[in-house]
């Protein structure tokens, strides 16, 4: 990885766009040494693309911020941020006519010296589209490079762990959550105007902060992100209380491609799997059925 | 009366060795539930403490405020019965070993909120605990990236809002009795008193009025990055704003009191179906003038303490300083041009 | 953190988690309204007899079953949870019970990730006309969850 070399032509690019006024705005990260770390920063003219940054702790997911964006925007994006655009626009959240997708290869970013969570999954240094190309080296070739892939398979974990040690690992997480939401403020997947938990008309949807409501609030959640979660571990690390429930998440999307076949965040015209049928879907869920799902 | 003729009444200076303290902490867990920055799963967090060897003193900041000792992320307040109202009761005295004078700072301006010094408001549930807490404070020798409590006038290497003050030296610590509560808390060799209280000058302040600034500032620019999480809010040591809800299980109604986050969109969701703030940026001018504008033409006080939680923890990189500071430059500007 | 407040009077104690002789597990099931709803009905009539274990709530169709139903009702500490709808192919809606069987999958891998015990989440399907699978359903599906015994969460309120 050369991340000078990606960053100046980062600049350039982000200049040329603007100059060009091909864009209005171009969403990237800057530095910044109080937060600790490149927050997003959205350049709108060409002395501001002079701030963009790419290093290794740049691993803010941007597609939330581009579903705000008002005219043409260009969007920093690496291999999972275009993961969630893809999802964005299969879901009909983004018009794939109003922003440039400047795709940046990336072989998994850091933070606190750790790889960022969901980067050791990661399958690809390559976004799955874009419209302009900057790679590993700065030029605008892909140097396609080797991937760890050192994530956990959640489903093989799942089945050789007991019921319980499934149950204290979720409650150990479930346990540090203070319910601030900020996982699904940051979650490309969660756009909702009014989320199930902010809609508090009936009584049984009451949510107060006990364990119920914060097991209610997690499952839930990942249940609306089943099949639509493009593992970009977004969640995890905007959480300030330090909980990792991406394993649930992960495991929901394992099951859906293993038994509907179906991958959230390549393919934009496809329907989302929960939004579809088959009639001879399996019947793992039921009752006499085989329980695969189980486990 | 200089603050050392103040402070003196309750008992000389004790100096103590590194297990001196270790000896005094075991004490004082005998007598009081303790609650004191220990580390969790890499943070270190104010907690409950069972053990002496889990208990951090040094130099770093809890990335989570103390204020939830006397102001619970979610309390019981009262509750409703078939013929009569039961209000909560809180009889278990606690001990905060270790708040940082920015942390202090900030328990003063809950106070100065819930407490009503000034004759306003008195909360019955905060004052409870709070006359039931005992405060240890604690000295800070370290900046960290985005602390700024300097420029806002706090020293931190000392602090006299609290029962006694623990000063960490390189071998061992000095234990400053404050109040008659912190008298005998920490023992070991005797010494007078050699430090000085100075407190610094408050320079990032909002000398201004809300129509000077309310429309007139890029206040969108300034919120751009911001995903209205509220992790600011709640890792924040002075944010109190809370909600009340009351739920029904087997006929009981309870009454529970939960903290509530002006970034929120439905923060301020009229029941007739009006929301004032629906905008990012409205929520977060909000967040800012409360702190720097709206508490101190109400209380006296500025309610942001420097701590730089927020600047560190906030995933979209908005920066309460910067923007106080921005803010300032702009006014500033604004005067020259009009003289 | 800090403990919660206390009230002078303990509340309470659920009379129904006091010294019973034998634990009947508490079973929410969610009745289609055009086939299962009917094939309890039938059962009744029929004069069949299954275990008093579950709590009917009728719904117009098991796709109109939020997955969110299901959660609040385990993390409110019921024992277990059960959907009943039409066989495949006999939606009165068409094509809901389609809908339904996916999302139950999704909802059934989700629940054993997160520890709660695979059985205590069933589906099954029931038409109008089979009073006698209902009973036998409701007297399997009692039977796995009594096995699995009361819910984790079920000390927390008592549903």
């Amino acid at each position: 990885m050369d991340y000078e070399m990606q960053s100046r032509r980062l600049a350039e690019i982000a200049a040329k766009l603007l100059e060009d006024e091909t864009v209005e705005a171009v969403l990237g990260l800057r530095n910044n040494p109080e937060a600790g770390w490149p927050t997003p920063y959205c350049a709108r003219t060409p002395q501001d693309a002079e701030r963009l940054v790419w290093n290794e702790a740049c691993y803010t997911n941007l597609a939330f911020y581009l579903t705000e964006m008002r005219g043409k925007t260009a969007i920093v994006a690496k291999p999972c941020d275009v993961r969630s655009i893809i999802n964005l626009i299969s879901e009909n959240q983004l018009d794939r006519d109003n922003f440039i997708i400047i795709g940046i290869e990336c072989e998994g970013k850091r933070k606190d010296g750790k790889p960022a969570p969901g980067c050791d999954a990661c399958p690809s240094s390559i976004p799955g589209f874009w419209d302009i190309a900057i790679g590993a080296d700065g030029s605008d070739t892909w140097c396609d490079l080797p991937m760890a892939q050192t994530g956990e398979n959640v489903t093989q974990w799942a089945k050789k762990s007991t019921v319980e040690e499934r149950f204290d690992r979720f409650l150990k997480e479930i346990n540090q959550c203070i319910l601030c939401y900020a996982c699904r403020q940051a979650c490309q997947g969660c756009y909702c105007v009014s989320c199930f938990m902010d809609r508090k008309a009936t009584p049984w949807e009451q949510i107060d902060a006990d364990t119920g409501s914060k097991i209610a609030f997690h499952l839930t959640r990942a249940m609306h992100l089943a099949g639509r979660c493009t593992d970009c571990g977004a969640c995890e690390k905007v959480c300030s209380s330090g909980v990792n429930l991406k394993y649930i998440y992960k495991g929901l999307s394992e099951f859906v491609e293993e038994t509907y076949g179906f991958k959230a965040g390549v393919n934009p015209e496809a329907t989302p799997v929960m939004n579809r049928y088959e009639a001879d879907d399996p019947q793992v869920a039921f009752l006499g059925g085989d329980c695969i799902v189980g486990i | 009366m200089s603050a050392y003729e103040m402070r003196s009444n309750f008992g000389p200076l004790h100096v103590l060795t590194g297990n001196q303290v270790r000896d005094a902490l075991e004490d004082v867990l005998q007598k009081f539930t303790v609650v004191a920055p220990v580390m969790a799963d890499n943070k270190l967090v104010y907690d409950e403490v069972n053990d002496v060897s889990d208990i951090v003193l040094n130099d770093a900041l809890p990335y989570k405020s103390p204020k939830d000792v006397v102001f619970p992320r979610v309390e019981d307040v009262m509750r409703f019965l078939e013929n009569r109202v039961e209000e909560a009761q809180v009889i278990k005295p606690v001990l905060l070993v270790g708040a940082k004078p920015c942390d202090l700072a900030a328990m003063k301006v809950l106070d100065e909120v819930f407490t009503g010094e000034q004759g306003r408001y008195k909360d019955s549930f905060y004052s409870n605990r709070r006359d039931f807490l005992i405060i240890v404070g604690m000295n800070c020798r370290e900046k960290k990236s985005g602390c700024f409590c300097e420029e806002r006038g706090i020293n931190p290497a000392f602090s006299q809002d609290c029962d006694g003050f623990l000063t960490l030296q390189d071998d061992g610590a000095v234990y400053e009795p404050l109040t008659e509560k912190g008298a005998d808390l920490f023992s070991g060799a005797t010494a007078a008193s050699e430090n000085s209280v100075s407190p610094g000058e408050e320079t990032l302040v909002l000398n201004t009025s809300e129509a000077e600034v309310f429309t007139a500032m890029p206040w969108e620019k300034y919120a751009e990055g911001c995903i209205g999480c509220g992790t600011c809010t709640f890792i924040c040591p002075t944010c109190h704003c809370f909600n009340l809800r009351d739920s029904e299980k087997k006929g009981i109604v309870t009454r529970t009191r939960v903290w509530d986050s002006c970034m929120y969109p439905k923060f301020t969701l009229h029941a007739g179906g009006h929301n004032p703030r629906t905008r990012k940026y409205e929520r977060f001018r909000q967040r800012v003038l409360h702190k720097y504008l709206y508490i101190p033409e109400n209380y006296g006080c500025t309610a942001c303490t420097g701590c730089g939680r927020c600047i560190r923890s906030c995933p979209g990189g908005l920066n309460i300083r910067n923007t106080v500071l921005d803010i300032q430059r702009r006014l500033a500007e604004k005067r020259e041009v009009h003289v | 953190m800090s403990e919660q407040a206390e009230f002078i009077n303990p509340a309470p104690s659920d009379p129904s988690t006091g010294a019973s002789e034998e634990w009947t597990p508490r079973i929410i099931a969610f009745l289609c309204n055009w086939c299962s709803y009917a094939g309890a009905d039938l059962a009744g009539t029929s004069r069949i007899q299954y275990p008093p274990s579950i709590r009917v709530i009728r719904v117009p169709c098991s796709g109109r079953v939020n997955p969110q139903y299901i959660i609040k009702a385990l993390a409110d500490g019921a024992d277990g949870v059960m959907v009943s709808g039409c066989h495949p192919g006999d939606c009165h809606y068409l094509e809901g019970n389609y809908y339904a069987r996916r999302r139950f999958a999704v909802l059934k891998r989700l629940l054993s990730l997160a520890g709660f015990h695979p059985d205590r989440v069933q589906f099954t399907w029931v038409s109008a006309s089979e009073g006698a699978k209902f009973a036998e359903v409701v007297s399997t599906v009692t039977e796995k969850i009594r096995v699995l015994g009361p819910s984790e969460l079920g000390g927390r309120d008592g549903a």
